[in-house]
């Protein structure tokens, strides 16, 4: 009698942990899409920026340096995005696009002095980089999510409960080091 | 001079010096003063705490043997005089080692309080008249805490530094205490038992900055008291959830503030402040607390002795690395929460055409 509640003891214990780590599984999968979202929602906030950005370019008489093309290759790219499915690459694309307008950007600066003490484009500018610093943290959420999710699904016992029920595949983090490092708050930091 | 006699005169000067005034002219003369000590910041007292340990060692030896032995009996004819001679060398013995203590002690204080004294002018902190709990109570969760009393310790403020862009702040120690009754059964040698209630007593700290902000109603905690809102909300980072819980009065207020960027620094600032929390009160103000004295010069310092190490940490101007923690969180949050339009007087209608923050 007590050995049959013995092993049925167990197999309650044995069905509540696979049921955590299937849980676990779940809700570590969904975090990654929630932080992905997050990646594209922040990038998506570029685009409220870039037709002041344009209109403040065409203002200045700018134009003629190319900037105009690379702010449409921006909006382009970022447009691309999709927050449903986790596309590293054309973030990898945006992000690019964005450093190659941003530099573009910095050099009609430099070249048009008009541009480089009007205060609604250094104001746009500040606004720039604040959304850089939150694309950057909100990819290091992501890689962080990613992380724990390969953890929970590469260990044991998360891997025999992922091979047998859940058959979730190991996710890809964003590895532009450049973009993901780009904070300003770093403690201890001098 | 001897080094304790040099020991004594800096300690009187530099004491006599602090009611007066607390200015950086100050600590350029304690730098100068620290260095013509010419040693460590501790009294030569290891002669005097040798000759206890001596004197304690023949007290504790000579009864520990007549205990077993019986004790030698002295020209008068009984144990009497030798029992004197042991409680008298053990007697002595706890002077000389209380006395290494205390001066071992005074030698740290003096250390601390020179320290403390130059962050306070680095920092231009002045102190505040302390503020009444209750108002603090209306607008945070932070000082809902004990059960027998509570404190602020100290309020001191700073102005803002336009050139660093760090705007003016409140730190101030929050000293609360815990008080725990609990009923202890006794049995004497005949059986009877009796209960009495034992009190015990919990101090506890914590030390914070007051800013002003542009939220309210929202408490990010990793140690606190339960929350009086009544909404959680939870950001998309699994490693902030792991370390925070967050309550809030409004969620779409609380999305707004919860950047990216303001969850990877509050991630971060668990590796430099001891259980942090972040409170925007219901007044706006920012409220953030953490447990580890940023005054300590432990923080600082690897010994305490160190008269050199003293003088080169007051010459680069007394940081105090955990403040700096804080006030760089506070900044990095302020600047995130700020509008960079707002500045355009002009044309403010475009940010909020726009939708920009």
């Amino acid at each position: 009698m007590s050995d049959t509640i013995i092993l049925a003891l167990i197999a309650v214990i044995g069905i509540v942990v696979l049921i955590w780590f299937y849980n676990q599984i779940v809700s570590g999968r969904n975090a990654i899409q929630r932080a992905w979202s997050d990646v594209i929602v922040q990038e998506r906030q570029k685009l409220k920026v870039i037709p002041e950005l344009e209109r403040i370019v065409e203002e200045h008489k700018a134009y003629e340096s190319g900037v105009l093309e690379k702010l449409t290759e921006m909006r382009a790219a970022v447009t691309q995005l999709a927050s449903d499915t986790v596309d590293t690459d054309a973030l990898k694309t945006a992000e690019s696009k964005t450093k190659s307008a941003l530099s573009g950007l910095k050099v009609a600066m430099e070249a048009y002095p008009d541009l480089k003490t009007a205060s609604l484009m250094n104001n746009l500018m500040r606004e720039i980089a604040d959304q850089q610093d939150n694309i950057a943290a909100a990819i290091r959420i992501f890689n962080q999510n990613v992380e724990l999710f390969n953890n929970s699904i590469e260990t044991f016992p998360g891997s025999a409960v992922n091979k047998r029920i859940n058959k979730e595949k190991r996710q890809r983090s964003f590895d532009d080091n450049e973009a993901a490092s780009g904070l300003s708050f770093r403690p201890g930091a001098e | 001079m001897s080094h304790n006699q040099k020991l004594n005169a800096l300690l009187k000067s530099v004491r006599g010096a602090k009611a007066n005034s607390n200015t950086q002219d100050d600590a350029a003369r304690i730098v100068t003063q620290l260095r013509a000590l010419g040693g460590p910041i501790r009294y030569e007292d290891s002669g005097k705490l040798g000759l206890g340990l001596f004197l304690l060692g023949i007290g504790a030896y000579g009864h520990i043997l007549g205990s077993e032995r019986g004790y030698p009996i002295g020209p008068d004819g009984t144990s009497g005089s030798s029992v004197l001679i042991y409680n008298v060398a053990i007697a002595l013995a706890a002077c000389f080692i209380l006395f290494w203590f205390f001066r071992r002690r005074k030698a740290q204080k003096f250390v601390q309080e020179v320290y403390e004294n130059a962050a306070l002018a680095s920092y231009g902190l002045n102190d505040e008249p302390i503020p009444k709990l209750k108002d603090w109570d209306r607008n945070f969760h932070e000082f809902n805490r004990g059960n027998h009393s509570r404190e602020i310790m100290y309020c001191r403020s700073a102005a803002g530094r336009g050139e660093s862009g760090r705007e003016a702040y409140s730190l101030f120690r929050f000293h609360w205490v815990v008080c725990e009754e609990r009923q202890v059964t006794e049995t004497d040698h005949n059986g009877h038992s009796t209960s009495k209630t034992e009190t015990t007593y919990y101090h506890y700290d914590r030390y914070g900055v007051l800013v002003e902000g542009n939220f309210s109603g929202i408490q990010i905690s990793s140690d606190a008291p339960n929350s009086k809102y009544k909404l959680q909300y939870r950001p998309a980072s699994v490693a902030f959830n792991r370390l925070y819980k967050l309550r809030c009065v409004e969620e779409m207020q609380t999305a707004k503030f919860l950047k990216p960027s303001i969850v990877i620094a509050l991630e971060a600032a668990v590796t430099q402040l001891k259980n942090p929390n972040l409170e925007f009160g219901l007044n706006g103000q920012i409220c953030l607390t953490w447990e580890s004295d940023p005054f300590n010069v432990r923080t600082v310092m690897r010994s305490k002795d160190r008269a050199e190490e003293l003088a080169k940490i007051i010459e680069d101007g007394a940081k105090m690395p955990i403040l700096d923690v804080a006030l760089e969180l506070v900044a990095l949050i302020q600047r995130h929460t700020q509008s960079n339009f707002s500045a355009l007087n002009n044309d403010n209608t475009w940010e909020s055409n726009q939708g920009v923050k």
